[in-house]
């Protein structure tokens, strides 16, 4: 059974809506509303449902010429007809209602017949006309598609015989584009292009089927044509032209029409040297110098069976230096400007990614025709606000990024903390977000971003960001878009990012408190050797280090003698010795019980400064003097890395021990033999001496 | 009914052509029995409260009208078009009385109608 229609009353008076629903319950379902305002009400939520609308004009809450504005605004007079049945028969009444979009006006007292049959009439009308509305949208659509599927279809036929991949038709699309919009920006005399630009690039697609005609022993012959064959290669430009000229479509259909120029002279060049008519400037057109850069750029940067690939920069040279002919100098402006997106565009470019531009080629050109309803349209535009109110409320910066136009949007509020506009054209490389995040992590960023797979899309990272003029820690959660859930087609990504900064440092200090000492506030052994190794690491080259380990003499002795709390003053008293003596880049390190460790950068001859730190540890504490061993150890010659150089050092100490305390000793090949210090803890029973013995000297 | 619609000064059959049979009238003149316009008409009034009271007026204008009955049809209409010019006080007073009058006789026959009915079914 066919689904009834679904009429709403608006009417105050129940009289009234009784009277109207008696007339039409038999073939109608009736929903009723008892003013304005519930009217809006039920048409927000049964909007797709309500065949037509009886409205009363005079009532409380919001009256019928308000609800007619409303529903004028929210496009809802483009689908429901609007009856106004009134007991006011002022023509000024009647005139506004009409005015404002109603469809009919019934006055009171009125003919239950005619209300039948107008209210019948006004359904019919509309259902009709929306049946010839999708109608018509889904001719318009298929023939959309099959255009761009036939055009594909034609020029991968010439590739494929050509033995090319496929990509050259979508490459010479994307910078025929790219070129035309650059041209567009930076050319008032060419601005009217801009909304020609898609079909353009759709005809851009068969430049090459004059190919068609040229067989395939000199298509594909891999050196050098002879002349001869060279003069047949060359017809290629007038065979497509021709083709496309037989055609009926030719020339009233602006597809085949600026096809067949491009076809035709695609081969011309600026200066009158190119082929077949040897057409000079500005008379080749437009379409057909643009194609023609473009073919000369992607047919350089990609393998042809006559030639190998060339990179990006060595095709520019070649074609700004005129060795592929003459072009508008105009266009090799555009060129030189789209070079850097270009070289990234088609880099990005596989053939998974192919069918990227024919979809939004497909929405484009169906948004353009005004096929998406506008119904749909504001649906996405609520869709909009709301995420916009969320994102507002959430107090977080959330972007998204849209690849096709290569832009990012930032929520307003975000936008407005990190002081940048909420809608970044070409972020890559955008100034204003550089000051914002360095490149560095713009791009360690992106590349997390697209890292991402379908099956685990959401990713996490931390970053420094740079907020009213003071770097802030931000952790970064966000996930790429696809096409559906075919990561082949990347289109985008969304994604939010939250201050953390004050957490970040807490955490920042707990790892402090991890890496260092408790008694000293120096590094223990185990951070000290991560830290040197990246100074060394990151050392440049004629740079020269210095690592010094050394002991307390005697200092088991103080400790047993004195007590532990005793001997934890010594340490702490040289512990402020050493980092009196050393500036805030150096690095200190307790890395045993009464074993300390200096890593400085120092001259190649390090003596002095090993000679000022050394005595400046030499004190007096609370009436106990304090003296040390010291071994020392030189990068970059005695070894590169920390293990080797502590390795040294331990043995220079050794050997200064050896020569009785209180002295340093630099590491020399003599002592390779030596005894370690710290891996074999030599016994202090050798000397026996006593603490004030070792200090007299 | 005609003899309701006689005794209100109305047109039957206007009405009965309109709304086609006994039975729907009855139901309409129960809904108009129900409709609470006049007592909003007549506390507006006294509030000084126009709009209300135009609206009030219109509501009853119309039922009057869908209805057929021409007295309160014609008073009310008077009534309705001087709140809309919002006329003074002594204009709309009189207008009022005679609304008043012909809805008191429109109520006192439908519920005359109603009693007959309901008095014929017990």
């Amino acid at each position: 059974m066919r689904k009834r229609s679904q009429i709403l009353i608006v009417d105050d008076s129940e009289l009234n809506r009784s009277m109207l629903a008696d007339i039409l319950y038999k073939e109608y379902d009736v929903l009723e509303a008892e003013n304005g305002r519930e009217a809006i009400a039920m048409l927000q939520e049964h909007e797709h449902e309500i065949s037509l609308m009886l409205l009363d004009i005079v009532m409380p809450e919001m009256d019928g010429f308000e609800v007619l504005a409303v529903m004028g605004k929210n496009k809802w007079l483009e689908s429901i007809p609007v009856i106004i049945i009134s007991a006011e028969s002022a023509s000024t009444y009647i005139d506004s209602a009409y005015d404002l979009g109603a469809t009919e006006y019934i006055s009171r007292p009125f003919d239950p017949k005619a209300v039948q049959r107008r209210v019948g009439n006004t359904v019919l009308l509309y259902s009709k006309q929306k049946m010839l509305e999708n109608m018509v949208t889904n001719q318009m659509l298929d023939k959309e598609k099959s255009n761009l599927i036939m055009v594909e279809v034609l020029s991968h036929i010439v590739e494929f015989r050509n033995g090319e991949s496929g990509m050259h038709v979508l490459n010479i699309r994307s910078i025929t584009k790219m070129l035309l919009a650059q041209l567009c920006r930076i050319s008032d005399q060419y601005s009217a292009i801009q909304p020609r630009i898609p079909l353009i690039a759709n005809a851009s697609a068969l430049h090459d089927i004059g190919k068609i005609s040229i067989s395939e022993s000199i298509l594909n012959k891999p050196g050098k044509l002879t002349p001869e064959e060279w003069l047949i290669m060359k017809t290629h430009s007038e065979a497509g032209a021709n083709i496309l000229e037989s055609t009926r479509y030719y020339p009233h259909e602006e597809l085949v029409s600026v096809a067949r120029d491009i076809c035709r002279w695609h081969h011309e060049r600026y200066d009158g040297k190119g082929y077949p008519d040897g057409l000079v400037g500005d008379d080749i057109p437009i379409e057909a110098q643009v194609v023609a850069l473009a073919d000369v750029y992607d047919a350089l940067t990609h393998k042809r069976v006559y030639k190998e690939a060339l990179p990006h920069e060595v095709s520019m040279r070649m074609i700004f230096d005129g060795e592929c002919g003459a072009f508008n100098p105009l266009l090799l402006q555009c060129l030189a400007d789209i070079g850097p997106q270009l070289e990234k565009e088609l880099k990005l470019k596989s053939l998974g990614h192919a069918s990227k531009d024919e979809m939004i080629d497909a929405t484009r050109s169906m948004m353009q025709s005004g096929n998406v309803s506008n119904r749909t349209l504001a649906l996405l535009e609520q869709e909009r606000i709301k995420y916009q109110f969320f994102a507002d409320l959430s107090r977080e910066i959330q972007f998204e990024y849209t690849a096709h136009t290569d832009t990012l949007m930032l929520s307003e509020w975000g936008a407005s903390q990190l002081g940048l506009p909420s809608f970044i054209e070409n972020p890559n490389g955008n100034p204003e977000l550089l000051r914002v995040m360095v490149r560095r992590d713009m791009e360690s960023l992106r590349n997390l971003i697209l890292s991402a797979s379908p099956k685990d899309p959401k990713v996490s990272g931390h970053y420094l960001l740079n907020v009213n003029g003071t770097r802030r820690w931000h952790k970064f959660l966000a996930r790429p878009l696809w096409l559906g859930n075919d990561a082949d087609i990347f289109t985008g990504f969304i994604g939010k990012c939250i201050d953390v900064h004050d957490e970040r440092l807490k955490m920042d200090r707990l790892i402090e408190q991890a890496n260092t000492d408790a008694l000293t506030g120096l590094y223990h052994r185990k951070a000290a050797r991560k830290v040197v190794q990246e100074a060394l690491d990151e050392a440049e080259s004629g740079m020269c280090f210095t690592l010094m380990l050394f002991d307390l003499d005697f200092f088991k002795h103080a400790n047993d003698h004195y007590g532990h709390l005793f001997g934890d003053e010594l340490l702490q008293e040289t512990a402020r010795r050493m980092l009196g003596a050393v500036r805030d880049v150096d690095i200190t390190a307790r890395i045993g019980g009464d074993e300390f460790l200096i890593f400085i950068e120092s001259p190649l001859d390090s003596t002095p400064a090993v000679e000022r730190i050394f005595s400046s540890l030499r004190c007096t504490c609370k009436g106990h003097p304090i003296t040390v061993s010291m071994g020392v150890a030189r990068a970059p010659q005695d070894g590169m890395q920390f293990d080797e150089l502590f390795h040294c050092a331990d043995r220079a100490l050794y050997a200064a021990k050896q020569r009785g305390r209180n002295c340093y000793c630099l590491y020399d090949d003599s002592m390779a033999g030596q005894l370690s210090v710290l891996s074999e803890i030599p016994s202090e029973e050798a000397g026996e001496q006593s603490p004030d013995q070792a200090c007299g000297q | 009914m005609e003899h309701c619609y006689e005794e209100m000064g109305a047109d039957y059959a206007e009405a009965i052509r309109r709304i086609g049979s006994d039975e729907r009238i009855r139901k309409y003149l129960g809904i108009l029995r129900r409709d609470d316009s006049m007592d909003i008409l007549r506390r507006a009034l006294l509030e000084g409260d126009v709009d209300t009271a135009f609206r009030a007026a219109h509501t009853i204008k119309g039922s009057a009208l869908n209805l057929g009955l021409s007295p309160l049809t014609d008073s009310s209409s008077r009534l309705t078009e001087a709140l809309r010019s919002k006329a003074s006080s002594e204009t709309i007073a009189p207008l009022l009385e005679e609304t008043e009058r012909a809805y008191g006789k429109t109520i006192a026959c439908i519920d005359k109608l109603s009693s007959r009915v309901e008095g014929g079914q017990a």
